[in-house]
């Protein structure tokens, strides 16, 4: 079964901005391969992509014609409205509120899409004890992306 | 010459944004230039599985013709690791709060 991964916007970032070392493909980019190679399956919601195209806005200006073509050929996902109750819970478990809407939103996906993993390299805000507990409850592990590779097998 | 116009409102591409921000410089003219998201408006929610191979091969596809436009300006822009977490952090600031305030504003 193809493992269905939950985007976080630093690895979309990541994956745009660092698709290659001088000699190699970067961690993001050769997590973007397996998914091409249908070994998993990248997810990106609404919200992620809001925040994506806001650092588009800001720190890359000029590229809006370009994100424009990514919501067109990749499938953003439009969440519905979380519950008060959903957004309630993962505002205990969020170091910063501002990530209430991610933690609720990778939730969502996990019921609607059957996501087993939030990908991001943020570790103090999404791989506390608190916010792991919190996912777990949903069958979702936070992963950073040298975590995914190691459990694709593709290092040590 | 009387400046009778106060405000207009028009759809360009970015493009053409950088250009009339350069023409308005030039001729010592106030242009205030908000870039509305695109994110709502664009999303084709329900036409095809997000999880489906023709989006995941959509996804890498950008991926190949974007990437090294994105790299060689994050190259210029020196950005590291560090600057992308910084970046999303910033913009998930201004989401959050946008849609906090639209929650808000229904109630």
């Amino acid at each position: 079964m193809i493992r269905v991964i939950f985007s976080d916007t630093n690895f979309l970032i990541s994956l745009f901005c660092f698709p290659s070392s001088t000699t190699q493909p970067s961690l993001a980019y050769e997590i973007a391969e397996a998914a091409e190679r249908r070994e998993i399956s990248l997810l990106v919601v609404d919200v992620v992509a809001a925040e994506f195209e806001k650092v588009i806005q800001r720190d890359f200006l000029g590229f809006a014609p370009l994100f424009e073509k990514f919501l067109s050929l990749h499938n953003v996902v439009k969440l519905p409205e979380p519950t008060f109750e959903l957004l309630t819970r993962a505002q205990k478990v969020c170091a910063d509120p501002n990530d209430v809407e991610i933690c609720a939103a990778a939730v969502q996906s996990a019921e609607l899409y059957k996501v087993e993993y939030l990908l991001s390299n943020d570790f103090q805000n999404f791989h506390t004890p608190d916010m792991k507990a919190f996912l777990l409850e949903y069958d979702i592990i936070p992963i950073s992306l040298y975590g995914l590779l190691k459990l694709l097998g593709k290092r040590p | 010459m009387t400046q009778a116009l106060k405000s207009i409102t028009i759809q360009l591409p970015e493009e053409d944004f950088l250009v009339l921000e350069r023409k308005a410089q030039e001729l010592g003219v106030d242009v205030e230039i908000i870039v509305q998201s695109r994110v709502h408006q664009t999303i084709r929610s329900g036409e095809v599985d997000p999880l489906s191979r023709e989006a995941q091969l959509g996804f890498v596809k950008f991926l190949r013709e974007a990437g090294p436009i994105f790299q060689q300006a994050a190259r210029e822009m020196n950005l590291s690791e560090e600057d992308v977490l910084r970046m999303s952090r910033a913009a998930r600031r201004e989401v959050a709060e946008e849609r906090h305030q639209a929650r808000a504003d229904k109630l």
